[in-house]
């Protein structure tokens, strides 16, 4: 499980509007859109973003939070996925218990969109939900190696389809490349993969393999966040 | 690169200059301290004396004077260039007459002058310096005190007229054996002060060069240390800024996460309960 400590990052609801922390999000979720405008010549109303840090780095999981909370403010319907079965505890972000989640389904015989819909926690963000990591014990790669986990995306894809059909994004978070075949798996099925550089940490060896790890995963890299330490 | 991108690396690691300039900063000043400490190291006093060196007239008339003038000349450059001022002899010599001296030297520097350490003859020794013109001899003295340069100066032109002579006459007989008959005495070495030891005055001391020399240390250090820090970063293989990711992964940097300050956490954590 994850821990929640003073060094932890922020969310950015704890911070004004008009922080230079805030603004990075904001800049960050609307230069995710433009690509999303820019690649696609029909733009599919739900997308698909996972965020993949290229060292280890126990704040990716802020960077992921922050940027679903931007992106429910600004009218999408959001769900945050905690796709890093490694070190789980995306959900204590938003003081959340951990529940069914990734896991649980990926170990289910059948995956429909309502069982995801069951599983996915609100926050205190309206439009923003969370499917945390999970309760199975199963190492992470070995559950995300399944079969199961492109239709387990395609039926969280679902679940913002409904009612309405509004735009909406399932933002992922995953363990870091280095760990393992973990972003990869998950990069090739998203829309966009985002990178996550930290500044004075990330080396260029590390940032350069993690970038060929997902580009063999013929993962689409749009673009990277540099985090300042 | 831009200078503010040279700056950046300085900046980066601004502790390597520190402490390479801290560390000889403190060699530095730990010599400086003891260049203050011992006197005349730093600042020094001068005073001379001039002498001129010639030759007694024999009992039995020697009347070339061309040979005089050769002789005072061969005896005053022998004063200047022996090791004579160096010897263990004459620093004593010297410092028996300052202990001879002493009335007039209190009449001068009051009761209780500093004349620094007149007892060490090698001292003594190494604070003279000696140049000559013809048979003119010029002996400065270098001390640590006012007093104590001025009582050597004047010691020195006392010992060299009374014991000149002693030092100096092996130089008369070897110049003249060839010359004198067999029956002849040589003629013997006189020295007089033309003008004696002047009032001390303040010259650099010896070491005040190393002023010099250690602010070239403090130079090299902080050129050093900089020098480090652009190896460093050289060797530093860590990403730093957008540019970098642009140049190497060939991806836009979408958004720079500043650091984060520290707000309260209260407000996201309890709406959640």
């Amino acid at each position: 499980m994850g821990k929640w400590s003073n060094e932890q990052y922020a969310l950015i609801t704890d911070f004004d509007q008009n922080t230079s922390f805030s603004e990075a999000f904001h800049t960050l979720f609307a230069n995710i859109r433009f690509n999303w405008e820019i690649h696609s010549d029909e733009v599919p109303s739900i997308h698909t973003t996972l965020l993949a840090s290229a060292t280890e780095y126990a704040e990716q999981s802020a960077i992921a939070a922050n940027l679903a909370i931007v992106a429910a403010q600004s009218g999408y319907k959001t769900i945050l996925v905690d796709a890093d079965l490694r070190s789980p505890g995306l959900q204590q972000r938003f003081g959340l218990d951990c529940s069914t989640g990734l896991s649980d389904l990926l170990n289910e015989q059948s995956i429909t969109w309502q069982k995801v819909a069951e599983c996915l926690q609100p926050t205190f963000i309206s439009d923003l939900q969370i499917l945390c990591s999970g309760t199975s014990s199963t190492a992470g790669s070995t559950l995300l190696l399944s079969p199961k986990l492109e239709h387990c995306m395609e039926c969280i894809r679902q679940v913002l389809e409904q009612p309405d059909n509004t735009p909406g994004i399932v933002i992922y978070h995953s363990a870091p490349v280095p760990a393992g075949p973990d972003a990869s798996l998950l990069g090739a099925l998203t829309g966009q993969v985002v990178l996550t550089i930290v500044s004075g940490r990330t080396t260029r060896e590390q940032a350069k393999a993690a970038q060929e790890q997902l580009e063999q995963a013929h993962a689409k890299v749009v673009g990277a966040i540099m985090v300042d330490q | 690169m831009e200078l503010r991108a040279y700056w950046t690396i300085i900046w980066r690691r601004i502790w390597v200059v520190a402490l390479v300039v801290g560390i000889v900063a403190l060699f530095v000043g730990y010599q400086y301290y003891h260049l203050r400490k011992t006197p005349g190291a730093l600042k020094a006093y001068s005073s001379t004396v001039t002498i001129q060196i010639g030759l007694q007239p024999t009992p039995n008339g020697d009347t070339n004077s061309a040979n005089y003038v050769i002789t005072s000349e061969a005896l005053a450059d022998a004063m200047v260039t022996s090791p004579l001022f160096t010897t263990h002899e004459f620093g004593t010599a010297v410092s028996n007459q300052i202990s001879q001296d002493v009335g007039e030297i209190q009449r001068r520097f009051g009761p209780n002058p500093d004349l620094g350490d007149w007892q060490d003859p090698s001292a003594i020794g190494q604070a003279l310096n000696a140049s000559r013109v013809h048979n003119i001899v010029t002996i400065t003295t270098t001390w640590a005190t006012p007093a104590g340069a001025w009582a050597i100066a004047n010691a020195v032109g006392e010992v060299s007229v009374s014991n000149l002579g002693a030092y100096l006459n092996y130089v008369i007989k070897t110049n003249a054996s060839q010359n004198l008959a067999a029956n002849s005495e040589p003629p013997q070495v006189s020295a007089r002060v033309i003008s004696a030891a002047t009032d001390s005055i303040t010259v650099v001391g010896s070491s005040a060069n190393k002023l010099t020399l250690y602010a070239l240390m403090l130079l090299v250090a902080l050129v050093l240390g900089i020098a480090l820090t652009f190896l460093l970063d050289y060797l530093d293989d860590r990403i730093r800024t957008k540019e970098e990711v642009t140049e190497l992964l060939g991806i836009p940097t979408l958004a720079v996460i500043p650091r984060a300050s520290s707000p309260g956490r209260t407000r996201s954590l309890g709406s959640s309960k």
